[in-house]
C-alpha cells in the first residue's frame, strides 16, 4: 500500500517535466510535409528518432499471449514521417482522465472554516485562555501529525500531508471538547493521544476506525476526571483568567434533577447562546449550527446522519419527558445542551468513521441518538454523546456489510424468488 | 418537457465541446500509405484475406472474421497491396495490411440528402446479412459487432431500438457533426435496424447540449410516427448502454445481463449511419468522422477520415501539435486510451484525438481515501467504489467481484477529493477475475 503510493507519487512528478520538454527543442518538429519523408529510400537508414517506445517491449511480450505454434512475423521497424521528440514524454496512464475539482485539503479546511464561529464563541465567552487552548490543540496535532508521517515517508510528502487539514480538524474539535480551566498538559496528552493512538496507531488519514479527538476526549475524561470536569462559568468579555467555577447543567440535571436545573435559573435560550457552563465547543449552540449550516452548503456533510440522530435522540427525550416531566427534562433542553450539536454536526458526520452508504448513515444516526438518550437518561454519566459516537464508530464495517447499496437493475432476492 | 436522464450517479464535468465544435467538418486527404489493421479489440481479430501486391477496389474485402463476435475488414479506396505485417497498436499488436492508395482514389462523402427507406421491400434477415457483409461495429469505441447485436437469441422479444446520439464524452462532437449535417441518414438507419428486428418503437436520445443535432433529427424524423427523438439532460455518463436505456424506457437491465433481455437494442448515431449506406449503397464501415481537439492541436475539427490512416496523418491535418502537448488520447477523455504511437492507424471504433495540454491532464498525487462517499453517490451502477477499491489496492481481488459490474465510466474516479485510481484497480480486478474462471473452467473441461 505505501510502495504503491510512494510509487504513485514517484510517477506524478516525472511525467511532466518529461512532457514539457518539447519546449526546449520546438524545431525538432517536422515541417507540415511531414509525410513526404516517408519515402522508402531514405527510411530504412535509421529509425525514424520517435518510433514509439514501447515497441521493443511490445515486441518482447508479443509471443506470450498467443499460444498458437504459428511464428508471426516480427514487427518491422516502422518506416514513416518523423515525429516530434515530445511524444515520448507524454503521458500514459489509465482512464479517467480528468478529475474534479475536489480534493482532501478542499474538503478538511471547509470543516475548518466551519469551525471557526464556533471558536470565536469560546473565546468570547471564556476569553484569552480558549484562544490558548485551541491554537494550542491545533499546532500541536499538525506537529504529531507531521512528526508521525515522517516515519515512514520523506520528509516533503509529509509537510504536504500534514498540511492537509485533518490533523488541524482533530486539533479543533479537541480543543472544543476540552474545559477552558485545562492545565498545558492536558492539551498536550489530548493532542497526542488523538493524533498517535487514535489516528496513526491505526495507518493514519482514512484508516481510524474511531473518531481521533472523542478517542482523546474519552481518554482524558477517564484519566483525568476531574481536570475534565472542572468548569468555568463563561463570562461574555475578554481577559478574565480567574473565573468561577460550577457544573454544566447536564451535571445539575444528572445530580439534582430537574428541579435543580429550575433552581439554577437554566433555560433553553441561554443554552442556544452559549451562556452556561461546559466545555469550550459545548457552549454556542447558534455558533455550531452557523458552521453546520456552511457544511451543508459546500455539501460536505449530508442530512442523513444529523436527521436520525436528532430524530431519535427527540423521540426517546420526548417520550420520557411526556411519561414524567417531573423527572426527565423537556426535549427541547437536550437538544441544546452538552456537546449534542457540536457531536450531531462536527464528528458524527467525521466522513472516516461513519458508514459511506445513505442508508448505512440512517442507521448509524439513529444509532448514536439512541445511545445517547440511554446514557443521559439512565447512565452514570451526565454526557453520553462521545460514548454513543465512539461505539457506532464501531458497529461501522458490520452497518456497511449490510447496507450495501443494491446494484443497477438488481431485483431483490425474494421478489426474484417469487416471480420464479 | 424537461430532459430526461437516468435515476442514480453521473457527474457534470466540462463539455469542452467547443473546441471542436460540430458546425462543420472536412475530409482527410489520403495519406501515402493506409495501413488497415485486423484490430485485437473485442472478440477474435479477422483474418488478413488478401496477397502482397493485390489491386483492389474500394470496399474490397482485406480482412474475413476470425470466430463469430468478429468482423469483415474492408479497404476505404482503390489502391495496390504494398506489404502485410504485424504492427504495435498501443499496448497490443495486430496483423495489417499497408496499401498505397490510387492517384485518383477518394474515401466516399457522407450522403446529405438521402433517399427515405422502402421498408416493405426489404427482408429483414437481409439487413442483418449485410450488416456483417460490411463489417459494422459498434462505433461508439466498442467495436461491437452489429450484426451479432442483430441476431438476438431465437426466443426474444425484440421491441424497441435505442440510438445512442448522447455523445456524453467532454471534448468529442464527431456523433454531433454527423446528427447535425446528415440527420436524415442517422434516422433512415434507425428505421433500419427496427426493420431487422421486428421492433416497433424507436429513440433516438441526445443530449440538450447539442441543439442543432436535435433539432435536425427531430425534423428528420418528422414524418416516423414510431421515432421518438428523445432529449436527454447533459451528465455523463449519459451514453452508457444501461443509462441509455434506463433514461428512455425507464427498463433496467439486471447487471450481468445484456439489453436484449429487456427487449432493447442499442446503436451509436454513426453506426446505424453506416447500416443505412450498406443497405443502399453496399457500402462497408471503411471511413468514419473522428473528432481531433484538445488544447495542444493547432486546428481542432471534426474529419472524415479512412481506417487505416494513422493518428499522425490526423494531427497533421489539424495543423499539427503545439510544443505544449503533454498526452495523447484515442478516444474520449473519461474513457479513451493514452498513446505515444503516433502512427498506428484508427480504426473504426476511434471515435476522437486528443491533444492535451499539462493543465487538461492533471497528474494528481494520490492520497489515502476519506471514504467521504462522493463515488458512492456518483457510481451509475450503484456500486460502492471506494470499498472495491480497497480490496483491490489490498489484495483482495476475488473479494471484489462486483467490480464485474464496473461500466469503468470513470465517474468515481472523477469525483475523488483524493485521486485514487479506482477505475484503474477496478480493471485489474476485472482481468484477474475473469482470467481465474477461465482456468477453473478449463480445470472442469481437462479434469
Amino acid at each position: 500500500m505505501t510502495d504503491e503510493e510512494k510509487k504513485d507519487r514517484n510517477d506524478a512528478p516525472d511525467a511532466e517535466p518529461g512532457a514539457k520538454e518539447p519546449a526546449d527543442g520546438p524545431d525538432q518538429a517536422p515541417p507540415a510535409d511531414g509525410p513526404d519523408q516517408a519515402k522508402p529510400e531514405d527510411a530504412p537508414v535509421k529509425e525514424p528518432q520517435a518510433a514509439p517506445a514501447e515497441a521493443p517491449a511490445a515486441e518482447a511480450e508479443a509471443p506470450k499471449p498467443k499460444p498458437k505454434p504459428k511464428p508471426k512475423p516480427k514487427p518491422k521497424k516502422k518506416k514513416g514521417p518523423e515525429l516530434p521528440a515530445s511524444i515520448q514524454g507524454a503521458i500514459l496512464k489509465s482512464s479517467p482522465h480528468k478529475a474534479g475539482t475536489n480534493s482532501v485539503p478542499k474538503v478538511m479546511y471547509t470543516v475548518v472554516v466551519a469551525l471557526i464561529p464556533a471558536c470565536i464563541a469560546a473565546v468570547w465567552f471564556f476569553g484569552i485562555k480558549a484562544l490558548a487552548i485551541i491554537v494550542g490543540t491545533t499546532v500541536l496535532c499538525v506537529a504529531f501529525e507531521f512528526g508521525a508521517l515522517s516515519l515512514r515517508m520523506p520528509a516533503t510528502d509529509a509537510w504536504r500531508r500534514a498540511r492537509d487539514g485533518s490533523a488541524a480538524i482533530t486539533g479543533i474539535l479537541l480543543a472544543l471538547n476540552l474545559p477552558s480551566s485545562s492545565p498545558w498538559w492536558l492539551v498536550v496528552v489530548g493532542s497526542l493521544v488523538a493524533i498517535g493512538l487514535g489516528k496513526h496507531s491505526f495507518g493514519g488519514l482514512g484508516q481510524n476506525p474511531f473518531n481521533p479527538a472523542l478517542v482523546a476526549r474519552v481518554f482524558l475524561l477517564l484519566s483525568f476526571p476531574s481536570h475534565m470536569t472542572t468548569w468555568d462559568i463563561p463570562v461574555d468579555r475578554f481577559f478574565t483568567l480567574d473565573g468561577v467555577t460550577g457544573a454544566t447543567p447536564l451535571g445539575i440535571l444528572s445530580t439534582d434533577g430537574v428541579a435543580g436545573l429550575q433552581e439554577a435559573g437554566i433555560n433553553w435560550v441561554q443554552l442556544f447562546i452559549g451562556n452556561c457552563g461546559g466545555s469550550l465547543g459545548e457552549i454556542s449552540v447558534m455558533a455550531l449550527l452557523l458552521g453546520a449550516a456552511y457544511m451543508f452548503i459546500r455539501r460536505v456533510i449530508s442530512w442523513h446522519i444529523p436527521v436520525s440522530y436528532l430524530g431519535v435522540m427527540l423521540i426517546i427525550t420526548g417520550g420520557m419527558w411526556l411519561y414524567d416531566p417531573e423527572a426527565y427534562a423537556n426535549p427541547v433542553f437536550h437538544m441544546v445542551s452538552g456537546g449534542l450539536v457540536l457531536g450531531v454536526f462536527f464528528m458524527a458526520t467525521d466522513m472516516v468513521t461513519t458508514p459511506v452508504t445513505a442508508r448505512g448513515m440512517l442507521i448509524f444516526g439513529a444509532g448514536c441518538g439512541l445511545l445517547t438518550a440511554v446514557i443521559r437518561l439512565f447512565g452514570s454519566f451526565p454526557e453520553g454523546v462521545s460514548f454513543a459516537i465512539l461505539i457506532m464508530n464501531a458497529c461501522v464495517p458490520l452497518i456497511e456489510r449490510r447496507t450495501k447499496p443494491r446494484k443497477f437493475g438488481e431485483v431483490k432476492v425474494k421478489e426474484a424468488k417469487s416471480n420464479g | 418537457m424537461s430532459s430526461l436522464t437516468f435515476s442514480s450517479g453521473g457527474i457534470h464535468p466540462p463539455t469542452e465541446k467547443e473546441l471542436a465544435p460540430s458546425d462543420s467538418y472536412s475530409a482527410l486527404p489520403l495519406p501515402e500509405t493506409l495501413t488497415i489493421p485486423m484490430p485485437p479489440h473485442v472478440g477474435a481479430p479477422a483474418k488478413i484475406t488478401v496477397n502482397k501486391t493485390a489491386a483492389l477496389e474500394a470496399g474490397d474485402v482485406v480482412g474475413e472474421p476470425g470466430g463469430f463476435v468478429s468482423a469483415f475488414i474492408h479497404t476505404p479506396v482503390a489502391g495496390t497491396v504494398k506489404t502485410i505485417d504485424r504492427i504495435v497498436m498501443g499496448a497490443m499488436m495486430a496483423d495489417a495490411v499497408t496499401l498505397t492508395p490510387d492517384k485518383e482514389a477518394s474515401i466516399w462523402e457522407l450522403d446529405r440528402d438521402p433517399e427515405p427507406l422502402d421498408l416493405d421491400s426489404i427482408d429483414p434477415k437481409e439487413i442483418a446479412e449485410k450488416v456483417k457483409a460490411a463489417g459494422i461495429v459498434g462505433m461508439g469505441g466498442a467495436t461491437f459487432p452489429t450484426h451479432v447485436k442483430l441476431s438476438p437469441p431465437p426466443d426474444t422479444q425484440m421491441d424497441t431500438v435505442i440510438i445512442n446520439g448522447a455523445e456524453c464524452e467532454p471534448y468529442l462532437t464527431a456523433d454531433d457533426t454527423l446528427m447535425r449535417h446528415h440527420a436524415r441518414i442517422v434516422v433512415e438507419g434507425c428505421r433500419a435496424a427496427m426493420h431487422a428486428l421486428g421492433a416497433n418503437k424507436g429513440y433516438i436520445g441526445i443530449e440538450d447540449n447539442k441543439p442543432d443535432g436535435y433539432k435536425n433529427v427531430r425534423d428528420a424524423a418528422d414524418a416516423y410516427a414510431n421515432i421518438d427523438v428523445v432529449e436527454l439532460k447533459a451528465q455523463y455518463p449519459q451514453g452508457s448502454e444501461k443509462q441509455l436505456i434506463e433514461a428512455c424506457t425507464d427498463r433496467r437491465v439486471a447487471p450481468g445481463q445484456l439489453p436484449f433481455t429487456v427487449g432493447t437494442l442499442v446503436q451509436n448515431v454513426a453506426t446505424v449511419a453506416s447500416i443505412y449506406e450498406a443497405l443502399v449503397y453496399d457500402r462497408p464501415l471503411a471511413r468514419r468522422l473522428v473528432t481531433v481537439s484538445g488544447r495542444a492541436i493547432r486546428k481542432p475539427g471534426n474529419v472524415l477520415a479512412p481506417v487505416g490512416a494513422s493518428v499522425w496523418d490526423l494531427i497533421q491535418h489539424c495543423g499539427g501539435m503545439t510544443d505544449e502537448m503533454a498526452a495523447v488520447i484515442l478516444g474520449g477523455p473519461m474513457m479513451g486510451r493514452t498513446t505515444t504511437d503516433l502512427l498506428a492507424p484508427i480504426t473504426k471504433g476511434t471515435s476522437g484525438i486528443l491533444l492535451l495540454t499539462a493543465d487538461e491532464i492533471p497528474l494528481l498525487a494520490e492520497d489515502p481515501c476519506l471514504r467521504c462517499g462522493s463515488c458512492v453517490t456518483a457510481c451509475p451502477m450503484d456500486l460502492v467504489p471506494c470499498q472495491m477499491e480497497k480490496l483491490v489496492a489490498h489484495g483482495h481481488i476475488e473479494e471484489a467481484v462486483d467490480a464485474l459490474d464496473c461500466v469503468e465510466c470513470g465517474c468515481c474516479g472523477y469525483i475523488c477529493p483524493s485521486n485514487r485510481r479506482l477505475v484503474h484497480r477496478f480493471r485489474l480486478a476485472k482481468w484477474e477475475i475473469m482470467r481465474q474462471r477461465r482456468r477453473e473452467q478449463q480445470k472442469q473441461k481437462t479434469g
